[in-house]
């Protein structure tokens, strides 16, 4: 089984690491981390790390998120357009181990080029005189994630539906995510819609429990006010993170293997 | 032979594709019924749209029936057991265009759970037998046609299989290539492999299939030893005639030939000769020639097809 999964993980690596648009993004990701300096100083001393910081983070969870997405619904999609799922679902292997190393491949991909982003984005720090600390490396720990979890919503989409339309779907998880947080302090509000309207509690709480929380993953405010993440925190994390690729991989995993290649 | 030596065992397949929205129905497979048997090379035959692809896809785990029985190999085309004696070569196949001939092979021969040295050993015999070591670091996106068919055949090889499907395995290919994937197929029953392809290419079928099947608009119309479809020894007469005429007015199956204007084709058994030139002399055509031809696996094509024709109608 694991030989199986890897000779789809080694295609898919290869292919994403050739592939030009992610190639190009990822550039431009780094440049931007290193133009990042330029705009560090025109801001004022003591607002200059705050910058480099949040602006590191930032890029990384949007250049990321964004290569998951693209790759994440192009790359199933070309195999099934192309017919060049022709040659691989006949082979001795099963439907869900070939999900399974799209997934691992286009991760180990995204991991990557994100290595080589913290990479450059830590070197520019330290030319700013900034310690890299473990809570820098928690903090982009955390992002990366999240960026799993939209890798593996959008090859969840991808198994049956367009690029555009699993883009636009995908894209609109990682919003419902990164603002559940607002509908979460409206429900515990004493005041507000939700306690004018209490029937409509029900239908907010189902679409927390529905959707990943990504606010989970953004700890910059602490990381701003030097306040420590417990490694405890990042654990849990982890495993909230996890949860969700699991379903999203397993659900894929089940369409996939329903599908006729027609 | 019993049904337990049959390498493919098809069972009244039908496939009926819908249309989205479920707006039409197409039936591109009707009850189709056949057996391969081990070691046999088997032809699979049809003029465009007959449902070879389909009943091929049905094989090889792309698509499910809608009714009937497949087994391939003593299972079904999902089980995994299966799929790993089965090498498959797909119609006009798309490749990973971003990889070497190299890389692509041994990515494919990975799935047969090759590993590291047996697996650059395959790899290599592969390019030699397809005659692609050459161009073996080549990108894939380089290829010319006919150099991507043999790459093609070398994936559907690469993991040594009991059982070959090809479909349309000499498209692409120039008369050199041609013979030479005639004679990989040939080497491949030498080994006492099972050989399922189909063609277009006749004289290819005629030359070294063991058996065949017919297909014509999803149904059956012909399967047998190929010696016993074609008749050996049986002739056929064919007769050239000029005329005005209506050739559709015409009884049997007449054709107008192709580039010249007022010409027909007929054939008709030896005694039915005189009676048939009586008719075209009646209706103001000129006898051109009458000729004695063996029945070719086209006239049987083209006959078993008119036939089904006028039972529709
Ligand atoms: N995905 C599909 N959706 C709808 N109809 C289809 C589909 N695939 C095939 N068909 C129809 O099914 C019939 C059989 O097609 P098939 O591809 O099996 O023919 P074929 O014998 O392989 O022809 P060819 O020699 O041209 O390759 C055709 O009428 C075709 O239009
Ligand atoms: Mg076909």
């Amino acid at each position: 089984m694991i030989r199986r999964i890897w000779a789809v993980v080694v295609n898919t690596f290869i292919e994403a690491s050739r592939n030009k648009a992610f190639v190009a993004m990822a550039i431009i990701a780094v440049l931007f981390i290193v133009s990042s300096l330029a705009i560090s100083q025109l801001s004022i001393e003591d607002q200059r790390i705050r910058v480099l910081i949040d602006f590191g983070l930032f890029s990384l969870s949007l250049a990321s998120n964004l290569i998951a997405v693209v790759l994440g619904v192009i790359l199933i999609h070309k195999e099934v357009d192309r017919k060049t799922f022709y040659l691989v679902v006949p082979k001795p292997v099963r439907r869900s181990e070939i999900v399974a190393g799209k997934f691992i491949g286009l991760a180990s991909v995204i991991l990557m080029s994100a290595l080589i982003f913290i990479a450059v984005w830590f070197g520019v720090l330290h030319t700013r005189g900034v310690t890299i600390n473990i809570e820098l490396v928690k903090a982009s720990y955390l992002v990366l994630l999240e960026v799993m979890v939209v890798l593996a919503v959008a090859l969840f989409f991808s198994t049956f539906a367009t690029p555009i339309i699993s883009g636009i779907f995908a894209l609109s998880i990682l919003v419902i995510g990164r603002i559940q947080y607002i509908l979460s302090d409206l429900l515990s509000s004493p005041k507000g819609f939700f306690q004018h309207y209490p029937a409509t509690k029900l239908i907010a709480k189902a679409t927390l429990a529905a959707f990943p929380d990504f606010s989970v993953f953004h700890v910059s405010r602490q990381l701003l006010l030097g306040i420590n993440i417990p490694a405890q925190y990042v654990l849990s994390a982890t495993g909230y993170a996890l949860a969700w690729c699991v379903l999203f991989v397993a659900l894929g995993m089940i369409l996939f293997e329903r599908r006729q290649f027609l | 032979m019993s049904s337990a030596a049959a390498v493919i065992d098809v069972q009244h397949l039908s496939k009926t594709f819908l249309t989205p929205l479920a707006l039409r129905k197409v039936r591109a497979v009707q009850d189709v019924s056949f057996r391969v048997s081990r070691g046999q090379i088997f032809g699979f035959l049809g003029p465009n749209g007959a449902g070879k692809t389909t009943t091929i896809k049905v094989l090889t785990n792309l698509i499910r029936p809608s009714s009937g029985k497949v087994s391939v190999l003593g299972g079904s085309p999902s089980d995994l057991h299966v799929r790993l004696k089965t090498g498959f070569l797909p119609e006009m196949p798309n490749f990973y265009d971003y990889l070497s001939a190299r890389e692509f092979l041994d990515i494919m021969a990975r799935f047969y759970g090759l590993g590291g040295r047996t697996r650059r050993k395959r790899v290599d015999e592969m390019l030699e037998l397809v005659g692609m070591t050459y161009a073996a670091k080549r990108k894939l996106r380089k290829f010319s046609k006919g150099m991507l068919q043999r790459i093609g055949i070398a994936q559907a090889l690469i993991g040594d299989p009991e059982l070959v499907i090809l479909d349309e395995p000499m498209s692409g290919l120039d008369p050199i290539g041609r013979k030479e994937v005639r004679d990989i197929i040939a080497s491949l029953k030498q080994k006492g492999r099972t050989v399922f392809f189909s063609s277009h290419i006749l004289s290819d079928i005629e030359m070294i299939c063991d058996e065949v099947v017919v297909l014509n608009r999803g149904r059956n119309v012909a399967a047998g030893p190929l010696d016993s479809l074609l008749h050996p020894g049986r002739v056929m007469s064919e007769i050239v005639a000029q005329g005005p005429g209506d050739v559709e007015a015409l009884p049997g199956k007449a054709v107008s030939m192709e580039g010249k204007p007022g010409f027909l084709r007929l054939q008709c058994s030896p005694d039915e000769v005189d009676s048939t030139i009586q008719t075209l002399m009646q209706r103001g055509f000129h006898i051109k020639s009458v000729t004695e031809a063996r029945m070719s696996l086209e006239d049987l094509i083209v006959s078993k097809a008119f036939q089904e024709d006028s039972r529709d109608d």
